[in-house]
């Protein structure tokens, strides 16, 4: 996608060039040509699509640069880092007992803040080729991402 | 805990669709987690009780699995706290069902693949079993290390 291999992303020059190549290989474009060229189109496209929407989002772009160089977030790994799952495990009590819309709100921006911390983090690791480290912000960025799902998940349900 | 699990379905199934929920899930892992057995939290600064904490990075689910044990070493009482999907859940449920009752040794020699069986896991959530697996282990290495140290106080 001509795009650079960093983990920072200039996400208005990333959707240009997505909005770009599929202006140029959408299969609308190849309603008029062969079979052939309809089926390179239609890969194309998607692969293109699939590679935009890794590219937006930190966690996934980060996941994908990672294993570009060989480290991989395995399934059956498990971790047993006291401290850092005890913040998680309290954060997901917090949530639970939260019903109403200020704490949600306060903790929602507690959360923003987290991801915000996490993903300059992250940079500065995939700049400084400290993949290990990188791994390891990825994980807790992972947590992290399913404490803002969550909360968003709440407050969708209550109002 | 179990809000969230129907919350995440929620949107996919619509509110009473038990059909489909087996299509996803099987009926063992939905009962689980619709009841799930020893929800809750042992006092962990008691001697007699171990505590396992675990996480699963790929997922970023996160398990408590508390085993309270007597004089006999005999798993008097469990219990779990676990935020991840439904078959992390059902895992760490079981989990604590099957230890309780069981002298420690006895414990430690629950496999993951006897959890999966139990619960029809799919290939994709065996990892899920693995993960309570470990939360026992690491219970059990807790309260062991805990007892050492009493030990040698004494």
């Amino acid at each position: 996608m001509d795009i650079e291999e960093t983990f920072q992303v200039d996400n208005e020059d990333l959707s240009t060039k997505f909005k770009d190549l599929q202006r140029r290989l959408h299969p609308d474009k190849f309603a008029n040509k062969s079979p052939v060229e309809k089926e390179y189109s239609e890969q194309q496209s998607s692969l293109i699509n699939k590679a935009y929407t890794t590219l937006q989002k930190p966690l996934d772009r980060g996941v994908y640069l990672l294993e570009q160089n060989k480290v991989y977030l395995e399934e059956d790994e498990t971790i047993a880092e006291p401290e850092f799952l005890l913040s998680m495990m309290e954060i997901n009590e917090e949530i639970e007992s939260s019903n109403d819309e200020v704490s949600l709100m306060e903790l929602d921006k507690e959360n923003k803040l987290r991801i915000e911390s996490i993903i300059s983090s992250l940079k500065d690791a995939f700049e400084k080729r400290e993949l290990k480290n990188a791994k390891k912000l990825l994980i807790e960025l992972r947590y992290i991402m399913n404490i803002d799902n969550k909360i968003s998940d709440k407050i969708r349900h209550l109002f | 805990m179990l809000r969230n699990v129907q919350s995440k379905l929620r949107p996919i199934l619509g509110p009473n669709s038990p059909a489909l929920s087996q299509a996803f899930y099987h009926k063992k892992v939905i009962d689980h987690y619709e009841n799930p057995r020893n929800v809750g939290s042992l006092d962990k600064k008691k001697t007699s009780v171990g505590t396992g904490l675990v996480g699963a990075p790929a997922c970023g689910d996160v398990m408590k699995l508390q085993i309270e044990v007597d004089a006999n070493g005999k798993i008097v009482d469990a219990k779990f706290k676990t935020f991840g999907c439904g078959s992390a859940i059902a895992s760490s449920s079981l989990a604590t069902e099957w230890v309780k009752g069981k002298n420690i040794n006895e414990a430690g020699e629950i496999k993951n693949s006897d959890i999966a069986k139990e619960l029809s896991l799919p290939p994709v959530k065996l990892h899920c079993s693995m993960l309570a697996e470990d939360a026992i282990k690491a219970a059990l290495k807790d309260y062991k290390t805990k007892n050492e140290k009493e030990a040698v106080r004494n």
